[in-house]
This record gives structure tokens, C-alpha cells and sequence, in this order.
């Protein structure tokens, strides 16, 4: 398998939930047989041994903590939970805007509620200052990050090309 | 007054109406508006001093359009906070530190002196903002916090903690209960997970506020810790 490119790592980014739950648990049955599954794992690890940041948003982390409310996030260096605050709704009014989220549903055909999380997401990605989300979703979550000037990569994108050795 | 130099701190008096006009040649009361100006930069100095902030003060200037008196400082992001510091003073009604509160009062009483259709502005850090000296006992709506940081200065008096972020245009500062103070010590320098309240200027920049509480962060592998949180919330998912 191709190996990640540390040169190609942002410094900061946000991994969608998507990534976030392979990355973490890949060996879930569902998640082990996707194979994007270990694109995700790589890249976090890479991130974490490069000393780069990932931001959740803690709307994904309301994925993690459904069935048990009363653990602890970890928290360790290279790990931020990015919250939904007063600055990431001012982010959210400033840049995304009621017209723009219906026209991303118009062309993507994504359902609401799915492009107003998107949107959240987006606005706590551009509150915790990061270059770019990390996700795996090819249809509302790119277009929705471009209304914030945020571009969307997937997990594979940091894949470096080889060179093969005579 | 055009651009700020961002070291200055002072004062500027204006006129109340549009049809006023205020320069150093018609100023009504010189007397007063220089005690203005000496009560402000007292209470920065005041300020500076709570904080054990070295901040020094060096030059004066008198500019004309309207009338701005202010001198430099040598710390200019430092001068930047004490000075919006002392406003929040002067804007509420808690009681301010020992030697804070009585220049904060010299201030109001200076401000309540000038002519009737003057206002008063006070430099902060290359802007302008009203120099209000009547108390407001509500203050302006405070909001929660909660980023990574890394704690730089702790101390002071009446303790508070200065602080840089990656998520923050600049550092900023929050008073913190002695027993917190104490603790934060030992993790300057080294990025902690703060929860506070505070309350941010008009630019977006965090004007005050008080730290609430800190987790420290824990050393080990990350990955590791994520997944067994992660695997652990969906094994709650079977039961």
C-alpha cells in the first residue's frame, strides 16, 4: 500500500466523522470491510506522528458518546475537540449563508437535516482555525465547505506517489 | 488622529454632535482633559502593575483633530490588554483591586468634569472606544469557552492567567481563583484544555473573561486512547 506523504499533511484539519470513527475502530465489522477504512487510518497516524492537529467537532463526538454520556473525552496533544461556540456561529451566519445551503441541497439532492450538519460542521472547522476537512464524503460536505473557502481532501489525497526501486 | 500607532495609549476629546468641533487651539477645559489623560494612564499603570506587567511609558503627544493626548508603551500587546483592562473597570460595578479602584475613580470623576457635549475616547492597542465612566452592573453577554491553550504568565495580585491559542487571534487574559492560579503554574508553557467565560470586543477579540477550569493533557499513545473511547461508546450500543 501507498504510504502517507508527511509533506502533503496540513498542520491543522478537521476529520469528518466518517474518518473519524475508521480511524478509530476499524476492526467494526461494517468498517473493516470498507476499504477506504485504512486510507483513514493512515492518515491519522500520520497526523499524530507528524505532530499536525486533528479537530473533531463535537457534534461527531455526540457519535462516539450516544449509548455512554458519562466518559471523558481523552485528551492528548495533536487531539482537539472543536465546540460549537458564539465565534463558530458568527463563522456560520457570516459564511453560510440559508441561500447558499439550499442551493448545495438543490444540486447535491442531500436531504436537509444532512447538509445543516455538514454546515455545523464546516463553521466549527473554520471557528478552530484548520486548512482543510478531511472526510470521505464526495457530495454535501465538499460543496458546503467551498461556501466557507474551506477545500474538502479525502484521507487518500495525503498518499504520496512511490517510486519504485530498480 | 488617523491611523493609531499601536503603542499608544490615551485619550482623545471630542465633540458630542457632528457640528462640534474640538482641537487643541478651542479645547474649553485643557485642565481637565490632561487630568483625564494622567487618570487614564494611571490606571493602565495600575493595571500593568496587578498583573506584574513591566510596562513602561515613553513620549507624549498632543495631536490636533479633536484633541488626543497619549504616550507609548514598550509592551505594546501588554499595554493592549491593561488598557482594555481598565476599561472593563470602568465599566462595571464590582469593585475594582486595591490601588486599581481609586484610579478608576479619578478617572470617572475627571470624565464627569468635561464640558457638556464633549465625549471622551480612549486609545487601546491602534483603536478607539468610547471611554464610558458610568457604571454598567450587567456588563456585556459573556460566552463559554473551551480550546486548547497554552497558559504563558500566571500571577498578579488578584491572579490572572494569560494565555495563546491556535484558535485565537491573540493571547488574551482571564482572572483565575488563586487555588487554579496555583495549579496552572505548573503547566506553563505546556497546552492545557480550558473552560471559561468570556467576553469578546466588537473585533472578536477576547476582552476579559475568567478561566472556569483546565485539564491538563495526558501522555501516552492518542490513537490508543481514541479507540478504546470510540470502541468502548459503540460496545454501550449492544447492551
Amino acid at each position: 500500500m501507498d504510504a502517507i506523504d508527511p509533506d502533503l499533511l496540513p498542520f491543522r484539519a478537521l476529520i469528518d466523522t466518517g474518518v473519524a470513527l475508521r480511524a478509530f475502530f476499524s476492526e467494526e465489522p461494517d468498517f473493516a470491510a470498507d476499504p477506504r477504512t485504512p486510507s483513514c487510518v493512515a492518515f491519522v497516524r500520520a497526523m499524530s506522528t507528524s505532530g499536525r492537529t486533528c479537530v473533531m467537532a463535537t457534534i461527531t463526538m455526540a457519535e462516539a458518546l450516544r449509548y455512554d454520556g458519562e466518559r471523558q473525552f481523552p485528551r492528548y496533544r495533536g487531539f482537539e475537540i472543536g465546540a460549537f461556540d458564539d465565534v463558530a456561529a458568527r463563522a456560520f451566519g457570516e459564511k453560510l449563508s440559508d441561500a447558499g445551503l439550499k442551493q448545495v441541497q438543490a444540486e447535491t439532492g442531500g436531504k436537509r437535516r444532512t447538509v445543516s450538519i455538514d454546515a455545523l460542521i464546516v463553521a466549527t472547522a473554520v471557528r478552530y482555525r484548520v486548512e482543510c476537512i478531511v472526510s470521505l464524503d464526495e457530495n454535501d460536505m465538499p460543496k458546503v465547505a467551498e461556501l466557507a473557502g474551506l477545500p474538502t481532501r479525502a484521507p487518500a489525497h495525503y498518499f504520496g506517489r512511490q517510486t519504485k526501486l530498480l | 488622529v488617523g491611523r493609531l500607532p499601536k503603542d499608544a495609549i490615551g485619550i482623545e476629546i471630542d465633540a458630542d454632535t457632528v457640528e462640534g468641533h474640538v482641537s487643541p487651539e478651542t479645547l474649553a477645559d485643557p485642565i481637565t482633559t490632561l487630568r483625564l489623560a494622567v487618570a487614564f494612564l494611571e490606571l493602565v499603570d495600575a493595571v500593568a502593575a496587578d498583573r506584574d506587567q513591566d510596562l513602561v511609558f515613553r513620549g507624549l503627544q498632543v495631536v490636533d483633530k479633536c484633541t488626543a493626548v497619549f504616550a507609548h508603551v514598550n509592551l505594546p500587546d501588554a499595554g493592549r490588554q491593561c488598557a482594555v483592562e481598565a476599561l472593563r473597570y470602568l465599566g462595571s460595578a464590582a469593585r475594582a483591586p486595591r490601588g486599581i479602584h481609586a484610579r478608576a475613580s479619578a478617572v470617572r470623576e475627571a470624565r464627569a468634569k468635561l464640558p457638556r457635549g464633549y465625549k471622551a475616547l480612549a486609545f487601546v492597542g491602534g483603536t478607539r472606544r468610547l471611554l464610558d465612566a458610568s457604571t454598567r452592573a450587567d456588563g456585556y453577554p459573556a460566552a463559554t469557552l473551551s480550546i486548547r491553550a497554552t497558559p504563558i504568565r500566571v500571577g498578579g495580585k488578584e491572579p490572572t492567567v494569560t494565555l495563546e491559542s491556535a484558535v485565537e487571534e491573540r493571547t488574551f487574559t482571564l482572572r483565575v481563583a488563586k487555588d487554579r492560579a496555583k495549579e496552572l503554574a505548573k503547566h506553563l508553557y505546556a497546552q492545557v484544555d480550558i473552560e471559561a467565560m468570556v467576553y469578546r470586543a466588537d473585533d472578536g477579540l477576547i476582552e476579559s473573561g475568567h478561566l472556569v477550569d483546565f485539564m491538563p493533557l495526558e501522555e501516552g499513545d492518542p490513537i490508543e486512547a481514541w479507540s478504546a473511547f470510540v470502541r468502548d461508546g459503540f460496545r454501550g450500543s449492544t447492551h
